[in-house]
């Protein structure tokens, strides 16, 4: 029998990749009889699917900003290409 | 598609105004240091500007930048981490608080008290936790474990983009997943995993 330790390894691992027959069958055996890691299973999947979204969305400091410097660096950069194209 | 049937036309002399804050936000979330998120969102404009005549329209000006930015993004976590791929990872303390040393739970998960963060009462504030959590793992765990949740690729592909082993990518993503659940469990799920 695998330990809770091992188990939420390879909890996380099964999220990434396809487990190996034994470590599956391992797993599932002790999510059986475990419920604190059939807990921890079902969680770390909805904080997977919760940082998908989160890194799929725009963002999330909407006060965070370009310094008014920073700004007139790119704008510069960017005119300058466009000069040198031109 | 644009409703007007005309091909949009790009107009680069605009872009730092229009959507200047929105690239550095975006990057910042994601790269979590505002010098880097600067530096990305310029070489993502300056490659946007080279690129621009192979914009057909399909989408808004911003989301065409955004998906140029992405792709820096990536850039910038996979070089993040690959300069550092050798290192050893440091011992981690937190699975040693959560299991005995017989690999058991101290403290075995509850059930999450407010299960649902998709309820659109909670959304923004859920976010605004996760975002906290998130930036608040090791910048190289957090890089991996960015990079993998915004790249299509698989955990292969990453891994082999990083240049660190098969095992190494499966130890930190599992590090950076403990402590974000547990971050979770104690600021918004609002169950102690400690307590009793």
């Amino acid at each position: 029998m695998i330990t809770c330790r091992r188990a939420t390894e390879l909890i996380s691992k099964e999220l990434d990749t396809e487990l190996p027959l034994a470590q599956r069958v391992g797993l599932e055996i002790h999510s059986l009889v475990c419920s604190g890691c059939r807990r921890y299973r079902r969680q770390l999947s909805t904080v997977d699917n919760a940082v998908r979204e989160l890194l799929a969305a725009p963002a999330s400091d909407r006060d965070a900003a370009l310094s008014a410097a920073s700004k007139e660096n790119l704008k510069a950069a960017l005119q300058g290409l466009l000069d040198q194209e031109a | 598609m644009n409703r007007s049937g005309t091909a949009r036309i790009l107009d680069p002399a605009s872009w730092v105004d229009r959507h200047g804050d929105y690239l550095y936000q975006f990057a910042l979330a994601r790269v979590g240091r505002p010098d880097s998120a600067e530096d990305i969102v310029q070489q993502a404009l300056v490659a946007a500007l080279i690129a621009r005549h192979s914009f057909r329209g399909h989408s808004s000006e911003r989301t065409w930048l955004t998906a140029i930015l992405k792709r820096q993004v990536a850039d910038w976590l996979r070089k993040a981490v690959r300069q550092r791929a050798l290192e050893e990872i440091p011992p981690d303390e937190l699975p040693n608080a959560q299991f005995t040393r017989f690999g058991a739970w101290r403290q075995k998960p509850d059930e999450w008290s407010s299960d649902n963060p998709g309820k659109e009462l909670f959304r923004d504030e859920f976010r605004e936790t996760l975002a906290g959590c998130l930036g608040k793992l090791p910048p190289r765990l957090r890089h991996v474990f960015v990079l993998r949740h915004i790249d299509d690729g698989s955990a292969d592909e990453i891994r082999h983009a990083i240049g660190v082993s098969a095992t190494n990518l499966a130890v930190m993503l599992h590090r950076a997943r403990l402590r974000l659940w547990h971050c979770l469990t104690l600021n918004w799920f609002g169950e102690d995993p400690g307590r009793l």
